[in-house]
């Protein structure tokens, strides 16, 4: 296949995404089969990352692509006598901040959160620490706002739109792209709290679309989202939740052992728990207790 | 479980000498009174005969001690034959004695030999009528039955540690007619359907849940068998008990006690007359019941009127368990990871609507909330038009957006950006309910309504809330026994149907005639056929039923059209 061929396929794949295991996987195989094209097909993923008609639930879709590309890629690569040298994933890497702006556009962070959930899993994949980012992320604290911004915020200011310079370009690009994904959420509480203290309160009853952000039917705009792509895209990320609890059971044992590491052991086994607390051993032992009268309770006979 | 159930001898697995024939059972001596006669195959009737026995089982409890610590020695392995009553006469001396001492030979070891030979005959032979014959007092003195020792104690290696297929333990039942003979259809869902029946036996009500298998292509589904394995667990007088499982014709069924109502079915009664201390009745029981399942852990996860079940004097139990599930245990920072696709859309909470995989027992406190409401209005309070958007915009419009005091990590939620509500909304709770209710139940509702799910009242917080210890004490509603009809959301919803149906007729026929509509809507008891049982429909809030949580007790059918 030339790459020209290579290219247009691929777009049409890329157009016709859809958040469904089979879907991703199809293109993100796809893309690693034609590595040789990679320049091209890594283009084409940019370009349709900017296209301004692009919608944001697609956006979020690509983003889910990328997460998967990067996975097969690496997962491809480091197999015993693979012919992959991981394709793709350095130019991901290099290009990740500017595709989560993309992926972000503006004040608009309704993918925030599934961002979030690909960013992890592509930052575990590339091997790089984001456990404070990761941690700050899913706790909540005020403090993340400071003094300049509660002024801001009293002033009735919009929070300053997030390009690439607020992030250190010193820093590794996987970094990089937490530092503006915190930088938006950032965002996103200040416009909470700037709309709880400037709105007035209302009383009466208001109707859906004077409640949400709804984008109408009549009206086009590719970063809002009307009623109906709202609730296709809770459908999407049920799917992807379901996906994602697809492969938890999957443990990374080296082929030539046969037997459990200590390190598994450890990792997936014993650090999971915690020794019992005193109310919890008391609830275990209850519960024990329990299952032997029911036990006891159920032969016909006296059994002691 | 039948009568016929025995424990198994005890002693080491491998002891247990469970080869077909060996066990002492086998040779046990009909009592004259047991006529039963197995048909079928001879393997079926072997396997219907078998009677381990429990004489013999006890008599193996003597201090013998050498039976629980027997020897691999070839004559420890009759064990659980010491003592038995049926010893043949001309049985090997070691094994008639029941001691067999550890290491000794028994002196007919020498004639194991022989014995081998017959029981091979045994296998071809007229076995199973020379000794299984129910009406022969006296046992027959069968040396196949013995021969097994002997080969046991030849191929120690080949012991079995299992039950041979043939004595797996089972009932095969010859009844002309089903003991439960279904009335009537009770209840249907994504799950299959619910019937009451009749025990033929005992004349007693039970209601059976047929599995729906038709539609499973991966055999018996995880969630059913989640389902009963809860279900087993249960033992409190608030929460539905599995009676039994039976299996009838390819069917599987769920077998539980009979509850004349449901909460939502009862409620659109139009002679209903609820007074505070039913209510509270009521509702303890439901607090209770929801308290006792959170105390083990579980989550119900479906909680809604027609899933709170009531008998005819106002005993209240919590069923349906196919969407339960008992909580993770998680290391502090982890999320659990549960689907947000749970709990009917009404009385789903706002966590769950924005997406939250990371919920508790809070989610079930809402719905219990909702109740509370619904036992003094008669109606769901948040009726939404079968979506998550709609039902949040409800939520809203009725208790108001959250505050940041209110609930500062809403933020947090998956969905919240995309359902960011972009105005400041009061609550207009008080004004719309205060009035309708006493001043405890308005502040209990309150305080289970939070929006912030860590601001809700646990189960066991809520007993002792106030509105259970002040006046009026909680009253049996005994007048139940006289309402007539029994109250399911099911035939109250098929009724409702038919009703609406009779409304619209009514409608297109004055449109049709010029009349001005609007002026038949106005009696709708006026129905002949429907009589003592028609309900009244609010012409702006039907009650519907809301979509149902999908794999749950999902009673609607018909979904409700918002625009009539």
């Amino acid at each position: 296949m030339d790459s020209f061929e290579a290219n247009t396929q691929f777009t049409q794949l890329l157009r016709e995404l859809n958040p469904t295991v089979q879907s991703l996987r199809k293109a993100a195989h796809f893309a690693i089969k034609n590595w040789e094209n990679e320049d091209y097909l890594f283009t084409s993923i940019m370009s349709i990352l900017q296209d301004p008609k692009i919608e944001v639930n697609t956006k979020s879709t690509i983003f889910q692509f990328i997460d998967i590309l990067v996975n097969e890629s690496h997962t491809i690569s480091s197999q015993p006598r693979s012919n992959y040298s991981y394709p793709y994933i350095s130019s991901v890497k290099n290009s990740l901040p500017s595709i989560l702006l993309d992926v972000l556009p503006a004040s608009n962070n309704y993918n925030l959160h599934s961002v979030f959930n690909s960013l992890r899993n592509i930052s575990r994949v590339l091997k790089i620490d984001c456990q404070k980012f990761e941690d700050d992320f899913s706790s909540f604290s005020p403090d993340i706002l400071d003094d300049n911004d509660r002024q801001n915020i009293d002033l009735n200011v919009p929070y300053p739109n997030i390009t690439l310079e607020n992030s250190d370009s010193a820093n590794d690009p996987v970094t990089r792209t937490w530092e503006l994904l915190s930088q938006k959420r950032k965002q996103s509480y200040y416009e909470r709290l700037r709309l709880l203290k400037h709105q007035k309160p209302v009383e009466q009853e208001v109707k859906e679309s004077e409640m949400f952000n709804l984008r109408p039917k009549d009206k086009y705009g590719p970063n809002e989202l009307s009623r109906k792509q709202i609730l296709s895209r809770m459908e999407d990320d049920r799917e992807t939740h379901k996906r994602s609890k697809e492969n938890l059971w999957v443990v990374n044992r080296p082929k030539e052992v046969p037997y459990v590491t200590e390190h598994e052991f450890q990792q997936y086994y014993w650090n999971r728990y915690d020794s019992l607390s005193d109310k919890d051993e008391k609830a275990l032992l209850e519960t024990l207790d329990d299952f032997n009268t029911v036990v006891m309770a159920s032969y016909k006979d006296n059994q002691f | 479980m039948s009568d016929r159930y025995r424990p198994p001898p005890t002693g080491p697995k491998g002891k247990r000498n469970y080869n077909e024939g060996s066990h002492p059972a086998d040779r046990r001596p009909r009592p004259a009174g047991d006529k039963f006669t197995p048909t079928g195959p001879k393997r079926f009737q072997e396997r219907d005969n078998y009677r381990p026995s429990s004489d013999s089982y006890k008599s193996n409890q003597n201090p013998n001690h050498s039976q629980r610590s027997f020897p691999t020695g070839p004559s420890g392995a009759k064990p659980s034959a010491s003592g038995t009553r049926s010893a043949p006469p001309a049985g090997p001396s070691g094994y008639k004695s029941g001691t067999p001492g550890a290491g000794s030979k028994p002196t007919t070891t020498s004639t194991n030999g022989n014995y081998y030979n017959n029981t091979n005959k045994r296998h071809s032979g007229n076995f199973s009528t020379a000794k299984y014959d129910p009406l022969n007092k006296k046992p027959k003195f069968n040396p196949g039955a013995l021969s097994r020792v002997p080969a046991v104690r030849q191929e120690p290696l080949k012991i079995p540690t299992k039950l041979d297929k043939n004595q797996i333990y089972s009932i095969r039942t010859a009844r002309s007619s089903e003991i439960f003979q279904r009335t009537q259809q009770v209840g249907e869902g994504t799950y299959g359907k619910v019937y009451k029946a009749k025990n033929q036996v005992t004349s007693e009500f039970v209601a059976l849940k047929r599995l729906r298998l038709e539609t499973e292509k991966e055999g018996f589904p995880i969630t059913a068998i989640r389902e009963i394995k809860l279900l087993q667990s249960f033992d409190h007088k608030n929460v539905i008990g599995l009676l039994e499982m039976m299996v009838e014709q390819n069917q599987i069924f769920m077998i539980f006690d009979y509850m004349e109502h449901d909460l939502t079915g009862l409620l659109t009664h139009p002679e209903l007359k609820l007074e505070d201390c039913h209510r509270k009745f009521l509702f303890k029981q439901l607090m209770e019941g929801t308290d006792y399942l959170h105390q083990k852990r579980i989550m119900h996860r479906d909680i809604k009127g027609s899933n709170i079940l009531i008998d005819n004097i106002g005993r209240l139990k919590i069923a349906d368990f196919g969407l339960a599930r008992p909580m993770k245990i998680v290391k502090d920072g982890e999320s659990p990871d549960y689907t947000n696709r749970v709990i009917t859309i009404w009385y789903r909470p706002p966590e769950l609507l924005l997406g939250s995989t990371d919920y508790g027992r809070q989610v079930d406190i809402w719905g219990v909330g909702c109740l509370l409401i619904e036992l003094y209005t008669k109606h769901a309070i948040f009726q939404g038009y079968n979506d998550e958007v709609s039902q949040l915009h409800k939520i809203f419009n009725i208790m108001g957006t959250p505050t940041l005091e209110d609930w500062p990590d809403i933020q947090n939620l998956p969905w919240f950006e995309m359902l960011k509500p972009k105005i400041n909304k009061v609550s207009n709770f008080e004004v719309l309910f205060k009035h309708s209710m006493t001043e405890d139940s308005f502040d209990l509702a309150l305080k289970l309504l939070q929006l912030n799910p860590n601001k809700r009242l646990t189960a066991h917080q809520a007993l002792n809330h106030h509105y259970f210890t002040k006046d009026p004490k909680p009253e049996p509603l005994f007048f139940l026994k006289e309402l007539k009809g029994e109250w399911h959301e099911f035939e109250t919803k098929k009724l409702r149907r038919k009703e609406r149906k009779r409304l619209q007729d009514e409608r297109e026929r004055q449109k049709a005639s010029g009349e001005v509509p609007g002026t038949a809507s106005s009696r709708p008891n006026a129905s002949p056929n429907t009589g003592m049982r028609s309900i009244p429909i609010p012409p702006s809030a039907p009650h519907t039923g809301p979509q149902t949580a999908p794999n749950s007790g999902g009673n609607d059918v018909e979904m409700t059209d918002p625009a009539t």
